[in-house]
């Protein structure tokens, strides 16, 4: 029998206006149930449901407080059918604008991004360490290859697509995090031809994978992705940026960070 | 010849920071060379190949997750995917639980046959307020090892305890021992006659050290936040833990030990104090930088840790004298230009040094790699020392760092060998300095007892094979890199 959300439990609750698929059908499945967030899959999408911590992630649904995430986390784990509903009638509550406008870099922020970044240990068995450093090492790359329009960027993103560990690979949060600092310094011809290179390779990831890197190509990134950002805006965001990407995943909020941090020109080196 | 054996488990969804946990531990077991734990998209079954990882005939899609052994046998790479599937099946990191029923809720805990008393919370800073005041409403004293938990709820919540007659040791809180029984990173010293309140977890530690040095022994350890003492908290809990200390028949000696606090809160604490050593109980207050002096009231004022420590055995009738490390230990070493750079694991050991090397003008840096915008999202590097590794990697590239002044903090919560990985971190170094036709001197003291489960000797050891000075305590270690840059202090 499936489990059903009690009222009162999306009292509150804030939604991905550009990813509201999933609206309308009453049952969902639960894919995966962690200590912040929950993944549900609906007609066919991925709907993470997460607590107010975590924010809301593209297509997905952040609760309005840690008790109603809690109350949900305590019926899912005593499930025994996988099969959630309850959904009926809700219409996404307040929905939120998941898109990056351009932001002006600061010359200052953006060296001490990288000098941070270079010095971020990576945690893990060495042979994963070799392998993340050198996926988040690509990112300058891709961002140039994008911003040439060159032909070159379908093999670099081809090596790095679905590579590294978790259901989100490396390659992927990298990914998003170029995407991201290209939508941030304005560059919508370099974001046109990156997110085409990168629709076409979504099969070569996982479903969650996919999933974000899907809706980062249509301008809609996690909110913690908007919080990273300023640490490419103000020279006194990036210990606390950095700090809080460490709690993301293994990798992950570094990850992106790296991808976003090599997105983005000095403004100094633009200038001279 | 080594064989590769795989175990697919399809569309099996897990978190990252799991998988790579269950690699690492998997991969230490004997036999094994070398474990892989990904989801099988095509970049990395290419790598997976690249690395002789890619078993033949491999069929998996991207969305599964696939774990990858190479062992030198056929028994030792099916022992492995059995207990990586094993560790699976339960949704368990391998060392992070511990044995027996794993409770998952402060409500689950309470209808247990025996009840707790205490809880010990360690997640994320921005949900230790939530399951913080869960476990007070329970009843329940708390230890809240997280850090980053606003100052807002640490005021909150202490308010909540101290109308509940409870204790609420933190956040941020490193070490205690009540009743014996040790919390964090508790080193194993002897149980007597002191008891101490720490508004700082390595102070306590070094206090507790060197007193089981000299033969004493302590009643209890109450953690109360490295920020108690500030302006907006008060001083809170260490008043409270005070009133508890009082009424404690063990506890004969009473020691307060912290980093500077806020002047209003360090007079308010100094007026208690004084009126608990006129009720005929002996009492040290070991706070960082303050001049030393004896009150009127006869509470001795200490303003480092080491003197602090003296003071109290004074106290009980026993003698300590930590001293400096021997004359030759520096002997070869010619002090030149340059710092000294100070990377603590330890906070309150950090400022110890910083205090002596300010006093005695030596050129000098000095981090706290334990403090919060260290640690967020990852473990306190007495845990992990990967991240002051990588800062003494650094430190060996830096022209300006002759002197290395480092702490190895013991005990029960920290890593199970950590001089194995500070030694093998100076050594590269120290190389590295060398390439560039420079010396480097790295200096260090140990934090521990001789019961310590990591082994004080053999991890003294370590250091010294590595070429590491040892000095008695942290002040000494402090005043040999000050003479190691040729000042006097």
């Amino acid at each position: 029998m499936a489990t059903r959300v009690p009222p009162g439990l999306l009292d509150g609750a804030r939604s991905d206006v550009g990813g509201l698929s999933w609206i309308g059908y009453t049952t969902a499945h639960l894919v995966h149930l962690g200590q912040t967030s929950a993944v549900l899959e609906a007609g066919g999408s991925l709907v993470p449901v997460t607590h107010p911590a975590t924010g809301l992630m593209p297509g997905g649904v952040c609760l309005g407080t840690a008790t109603q995430f809690g109350r949900l986390r305590s019926i899912l784990s005593g499930a025994t059918d996988s099969r959630v509903a309850g959904w009926c009638g809700w219409a996404g509550g307040t929905r939120v604008d998941l898109g990056l406008s351009a932001a002006p870099a600061a010359a200052e922020a953006v060296d001490r991004l990288h000098v941070a970044l270079a010095l971020e240990p990576v945690p893990g068995p060495t042979w994963l360490v070799g392998q993340v450093r050198r996926l988040r090492a690509s990112a300058p790359d891709i961002a140039r290859l994008a911003c040439r329009l060159d032909s070159r960027l379908d093999v670099a993103v081809s090596s790095v697509i679905g590579a590294g560990p978790g259901s989100t690979p490396t390659g992927d949060d990298v990914l998003v995090g170029v995407l991201a600092g290209l939508r941030l310094s304005d560059r919508g011809h370099a974001v046109r031809h990156l997110s085409s290179v990168v629709v076409r390779h979504l099969s070569g990831t996982t479903r969650t994978g996919a999933h974000f890197l899907l809706a980062a190509t249509q301008n809609r990134f996690a909110e913690h992705v908007h919080h990273a950002a300023r640490a490419v805006c103000d020279r006194a965001s990036v210990v606390p940026v950095i700090a809080q990407c460490r709690g993301w995943g293994a990798t992950s909020g570094i990850d992106l960070l790296s991808g976003l941090a090599a997105a983005i020109p000095n403004p100094q080196e633009e200038a001279a | 010849m080594s064989v590769v054996r795989e175990r697919i488990f399809s569309r099996l969804y897990r978190d990252s920071v799991e998988l790579m946990a269950i690699a690492s531990t998997l991969e230490r077991a004997e036999g094994v060379e070398r474990v892989g734990a990904v989801m099988a998209t095509p970049a990395n079954l290419a790598i997976l190949q690249a690395s002789g990882m890619l078993p033949a005939g491999l069929i998996a899609a991207p969305d599964d997750l696939v774990i990858v052994v190479r062992a030198q046998d056929e028994d030792a790479a099916t022992v492995t995917l059995e207990e990586a599937e094993q560790h699976l099946a339960g949704g368990d990191v391998p060392g992070s639980q511990p044995s027996g029923t794993v409770l998952h809720t402060i409500a689950d805990a309470m209808t247990q046959k025996l009840p707790p008393t205490l809880a010990t919370i360690s997640v994320p800073g921005e949900f230790a307020p939530i399951v913080g005041e869960q476990a007070l409403r329970a009843g329940l004293h708390v230890f809240c090892f997280s850090d980053n938990v606003p100052v807002e709820d640490e005021v909150r919540l202490k308010a909540i305890a101290r109308d509940s007659n409870l204790l609420f040791m933190g956040p941020d809180c490193g070490t205690a021992i009540i009743d014996g029984v040790p919390l964090g990173f508790a080193n194993a010293v002897r149980r007597a006659a002191v008891g101490i309140v720490a508004a700082s977890g390595t102070g306590a530690q070094e206090v507790s050290v060197l007193l089981d040095r000299a033969g004493a022994g302590v009643s209890q350890l109450i953690g109360v936040g490295g920020r108690d003492l500030s302006g907006q908290v008060g001083g809170a809990m260490t008043l409270f833990a005070l009133d508890l200390l009082q009424a404690d028949p063990s506890t004969e000696v009473i020691v307060v030990v912290s980093k500077p606090p806020a002047r209003e809160v360090a007079d308010r604490l100094l007026h208690k104090l004084d009126a608990i050593a006129a009720t005929g109980t002996p009492v040290v207050a070991c706070l960082l930088g303050e001049a030393p002096q004896v009150r009127a009231s006869g509470v001795v004022v200490c303003g480092t840790l080491e003197s602090g420590a003296i003071a109290t055995a004074d106290s009980v009738g026993l003698r300590l004298a930590p001293g400096d490390a021997p004359a030759d230990t520096l002997a070869g070493w010619r002090a030149g230009p340059g710092r000294i750079h100070g990377l603590y694991t330890g906070g309150t050991l950090a400022s110890e040094a910083r205090l002596i090397l300010r006093d005695a003008g030596a050129p000098c840096t000095i981090i706290d790699l334990g403090d919060d915008q260290y640690t967020a999202g990852r473990p306190h590097p007495m845990i992990d020392p990967t991240l002051r590794s990588d800062h003494i990697a650094a430190a060996g590239a830096d022209p300006d760092i002759t002197v290395l002044l480092l702490d190895l903090v013991l005990g029960y919560g920290a890593h199970l060998d950590p001089a194995a990985e500070l030694a093998q971190a100076v050594i590269a170094a120290r190389q590295r300095a060398s390439e560039d036709g420079r010396a480097l001197l790295a200096i260090a003291s140990v934090c521990g007892s001789p019961q310590d489960q990591q082994g004080l000797p053999a991890q003294r050891e370590t250091l010294l094979d590595a070429g590491i000075a040892l000095a008695p305590s942290n002040a000494g270690a402090a005043r040999l890199a000050a003479r190691a840059v040729g000042v006097s202090s």
